[in-house]
């Protein structure tokens, strides 16, 4: 018989085993290439606005990182099946070489083989995907495309991952001795790593690493890469917790005899089975974390996008008329503004001043001024100003720290070639307005006399004029918003001339182009959080289930043993419903609380914290009921099946 | 008093009706009394293992009845025997059936906390079995860090822990070498002649049986004969070796 047909026969013998790992590995290929085939086209890789780009980014790191985890467990729980069967080769007489060569020859056939398939597949949904998308970006002109990068980053991609597991079959097959034959089982009871405190500094470490992440969002502690930081602290608190989980139990159960006797049976079962599989749990709940803080996000943001159009742009439409830009004639403007039968039904045209302003450092800054009499027409205010005095007026969320290195007792404006010395009066916040071009978001207040001077002194250029207009409602003002930025952007002559340092803000403040754009983004998020997050759970509860019944035999052997003692079905009954509740909803419960605990630090200023939270939790909720649909349907099958109904 | 008695038990593998049907035991009937300690010898196939399963309500007859202390297992329902088999029966097998993830002591205990029995209880009977059997240096251990010989005397010692009425034991020294055979044996005997406990073991060990008082060979699912023991081990040794002899097919375990 030759080395060729012993890996044939070996390969039809355990045929289950390799097609679990070829379906794992086929649909880890398959959803990788549906992603970059929307990643790397072409039309979308121009129409997309940087945010989206980020959603999209982040998905296909996801992704990457997925297919790299899931591949790897795939492969260690298909090679750890199999350490008998090394070992009896060996016992056989075959040596490690051969066996390599064995594995090499299976894994390169499996790795094909599942790339060729999850190609296939990829390429017959991905047009269905591609169409999902851009229909939710409504970008409607965007062709699918035959686009062989894809393909290749594909294959590059899953090759490279697949090299490293052929490398990692390699180690376990250099370590195969032939005691593993008997041994393999019962071995994973010992480790080390096994002692309740582990689990309490784990405890401990995710603890510190939310209180990091409250300090760092109320501004009392400074730390550089702050979501870094974040990751790497909370996931390994999270690793320890769900690994020690097991062990923490017993302790804290230990401290009453009488509860940890009664419990004994079904304590030893959670944390045997805990630590048989805690990398898998880790990695559930990491994910569950993950896709239950994004999915709540980007539900929140779809369901907020009114509420949010509306604080971003207080006013319907908004633009800055300053030299040439913006430059609409009167008459051409009215036109637009009272297409079809939509009329302003409010409109207000505010004269500011661009003035540069120094705090006697070298520090210069373009800041908008307005004279008391504009001020008060824009915030409908009584404000009375001395001369020599100025105002500043930040808006609500610079309030808290950013406008403070601006608080000048005393400042010098120039305007032309002229300067002016001017002192704090006070410091106030009003409402934002719609961040447009050529505003800045701080403004001036200075007296009326003090304004024409300095707008004598000031070159024609500098002189702007804010246009802010409502309409009874902004929903019908789609066309009307495309159409003046348009023109302003016809009329905007500089271009990316953009006088202030923070921000490239649009020519057009429209409330309704916001909506739009935070409605497309969100449908995307959602559509590719909801995706992932079903593909993640999907993958996860099967990883569970395949875990439980490959190791199934061993519980039949654990059920015989008690069934001779004389217990009883309902009581053994009672006791696994106890471990696979650990099982399949520890992982869940504290990756869900972690995202919970994350978003409310998170929205701590934000006004939509309360909704954004009940959208969280909302999402939490529909992930538990999924996985107890589940649960239920495993546990009773798995019950029967030990005890052999 | 009679602690087992068996009429008339049969055992058909495979259906009444059917060809190929195999009957493993043919009408075996047999009473234990307090205190026997009775062991069941036999070829390969005689139905050794099938008898105990029967006696011991692992298994239920195609026909024929078992009492044990007067109650009546065929009749019982599968949780009424669980329940009976927990708080009247010990068991000892050949694999030892340890729970590898308890530990020497947690093992032992185990019927008693399936019994829910207070707390002081169990320890102080576990305590007292523990140096009665000389392993209390491995009671916090795990199965697999200990010696096969040392697993099966906790595994007597757990059969004992309810004071069950009587104890099957299933080829208990089939996966030992003769040293730590000896040892288990040895308990076995402390614990029918010093406890009083009846001991009802299956064996194809000669050496193992001669510990016994009485012993029944079993040959195509019938009593084939009986021997009593008279005190001498080594006298009883030799007349199990020439039961055997007569029965033919264990020559080559000598």
């Amino acid at each position: 018989m030759t080395f060729r047909d012993i890996a044939i026969r070996n390969f039809k013998a355990h045929a289950r085993r390799y097609l679990s790992f070829f379906l794992c590995s086929c649909l880890t290929v398959m959803v990788f290439f549906m992603f970059s085939t929307v990643y790397l086209n072409d039309g979308i890789e121009k129409s997309l606005k940087s945010n989206t780009r980020d959603v999209l980014n982040a998905s296909i790191i996801a992704i990457l990182f997925f297919s790299v985890l899931f591949l790897s467990y795939a492969y260690t729980a298909f090679a750890r099946s199999r350490k008998r069967e090394f070992g009896l080769y060996m016992l056989l007489g075959m040596n490690s070489g051969a066996i390599r060569r064995l594995l090499l020859m299976e894994n390169t056939i499996i790795a094909f083989a599942s790339l060729l398939a999850g190609l296939i597949t990829g390429s017959v949904l991905a047009r269905l995907f591609f169409m999902t998308v851009v229909n939710l970006l409504k970008l409607g002109d965007i062709r699918y495309q035959f686009n062989i990068l894809t393909y290749g980053t594909t294959v590059g991609v899953f090759l490279a991952e697949f090299l490293i597991i052929l490398l990692l079959s390699d180690i376990i097959a250099g370590r195969a001795e032939i005691i593993d034959t008997f041994k393999s089982g019962r071995t994973a009871e010992k480790d080390w790593l096994r002692h309740p405190l582990f689990g309490v500094a784990g405890l401990c470490i995710l603890t510190y690493s939310l209180l990091l992440k409250y300090l760092y969002t109320v501004g009392l502690v400074e730390v550089r890469e702050m979501s870094s930081v974040f990751v790497v602290l909370c996931f390994t608190g999270l690793y320890l917790i769900v690994s020690q989980f097991g062990n923490v139990l017993e302790a804290l159960v230990k401290k009453s005899k009488a509860m940890y006797y009664r419990n004994l049976p079904g304590i030893s079962g959670v944390k045997h089975k805990i630590f048989r599989i805690k990398t898998v749990l880790f990695l559930i709940a990491m994910f569950s974390a993950i896709t239950v803080y994004f999915i709540g996000t980007a539900l929140s943001t779809l369901i907020q996008a009114d509420e949010t159009a509306e604080s971003e742009q207080p006013f319907h439409l908004a633009f800055v008329e300053k030299g040439s830009a913006g430059g609409i004639p009167d008459k051409e403007l009215e036109q637009i503004l009272n297409s079809g039968d939509m009329k302003p039904a409010e409109q207000k045209n505010i004269e500011f001043l661009e003035t540069e302003m120094a705090s006697g450092l070298d520090y210069k800054f373009k800041i908008a001024a307005l004279c008391e009499k504009s001020f008060n027409i824009l915030y409908d205010r009584r404000l009375k100003i001395e001369e020599g005095r100025y105002i500043m007026v930040c808006p609500p969320e610079m309030s808290m720290s950013e406008g403070s290195h601006l608080d000048f007792e005393e400042c010098i404006l120039s305007a032309g070639s002229q300067t002016f010395h001017l002192k704090l009066d006070n410091r106030i916040t009003e409402r934002d307005l719609n961040k447009v071009k050529y505003l800045s978001e701080i403004l001036l207040v200075i007296s009326n006399s003090d304004y024409e001077r300095m707008k004598t002194a000031s070159d024609p250029s500098r002189i702007g004029r804010l246009h802010l207009i409502n309409y009874e409602d902004w929903h019908r003002t789609s066309e009307i918003s495309a159409e003046l930025e348009t023109r302003l952007k016809q009329a905007d002559g500089s271009s990316m001339r953009d006088m202030y340092e923070y921000g490239h803000f649009p020519v057009l403040g429209s409330r309704v182009a916001t909506y739009r754009q935070i409605r497309s983004e969100g449908s995307l998020m959602l559509f590719l959080t909801l995706f992932l997050g079903a593909l993640f759970f999907v993958a996860s509860a099967s990883i569970i289930y395949f875990k439980l019944f490959s190791e199934i035999d061993e519980e039949r052997e654990k059920y015989r043993k008690y069934f001779l003692i004389g217990i009883l079905e309902k009581e053994y009954g009672k006791y696994v419903t106890g471990e696979l509740l650990v099982l399949f909803f520890l992982p869940l419960v504290i990756g869900a609380a972690i995202a919970l605990a994350y978003g409310c630090i998170d929205l701590k200023f934000s006004p939509f914290r309360f909704e954004s939270m009940a959208y969280l939790a909302l999402v939490t909720l529909a992930y538990l009921a999924f996985q107890a649909v589940f649960y239920l349907a495993a546990k009773q099958k798995y019950i029967n099946d030990v005890i052999g109904v | 008093m009679t602690v087992l008695s068996a009429k008339s038990l049969t055992k058909i593998y495979g259906g009444r009706d059917k060809e190929n049907s195999t009957h493993a035991l043919n009408g075996i009937g047999i009473n234990i009394e307090q205190g026997e300690f009775v062991g069941v010898m036999g070829p390969s196939g005689s139905g050794k293992t099938t008898l105990l399963n029967l006696l011991s309500g692992i298994d239920r007859p195609t026909s024929g009845s078992v009492e044990i202390s007067g109650v009546s297992i065929s009749s019982m329902g599968k949780d009424e025997l669980a329940l009976f088999r927990r708080q009247k029966l010990g068991y000892v097998f050949q694999d030892f059936n340890l729970l590898d993830s308890l530990s020497i002591k947690e093992n032992i205990m185990l019927p008693m906390i399936l019994d829910k029995k207070a707390v002081s209880e169990m320890e102080d009977r576990v305590r007292e079995i523990l140096a009665l059997f000389d392993i209390e240096a491995i009671a916090d251990k795990r199965p697999y860090n200990i010696s096969g010989g040392q697993q099966q005397r906790a595994a007597v010692a757990r059969a004992l822990v309810n004071n069950p009425a009587i104890v099957f034991a299933d080829e208990p020294t089939g996966n030992l070498d003769s040293k730590s055979a000896r040892a288990v044996m040895k308990c076995f005997r402390r614990m029918n002649e010093d406890m009083g406990c009846t001991v009802l073991m299956v064996t194809h060990d000669a050496y193992a049986a001669s510990y016994c008082k009485r012993i029944v060979f079993i040959k195509d699912g019938e009593i084939h004969m009986e021997i009593l023991g008279k005190g001498d081990r080594k006298e009883f040794y030799d007349r199990i070796l020439d039961c055997l002899a007569v029965l033919g097919g264990e020559q080559n375990d000598l």
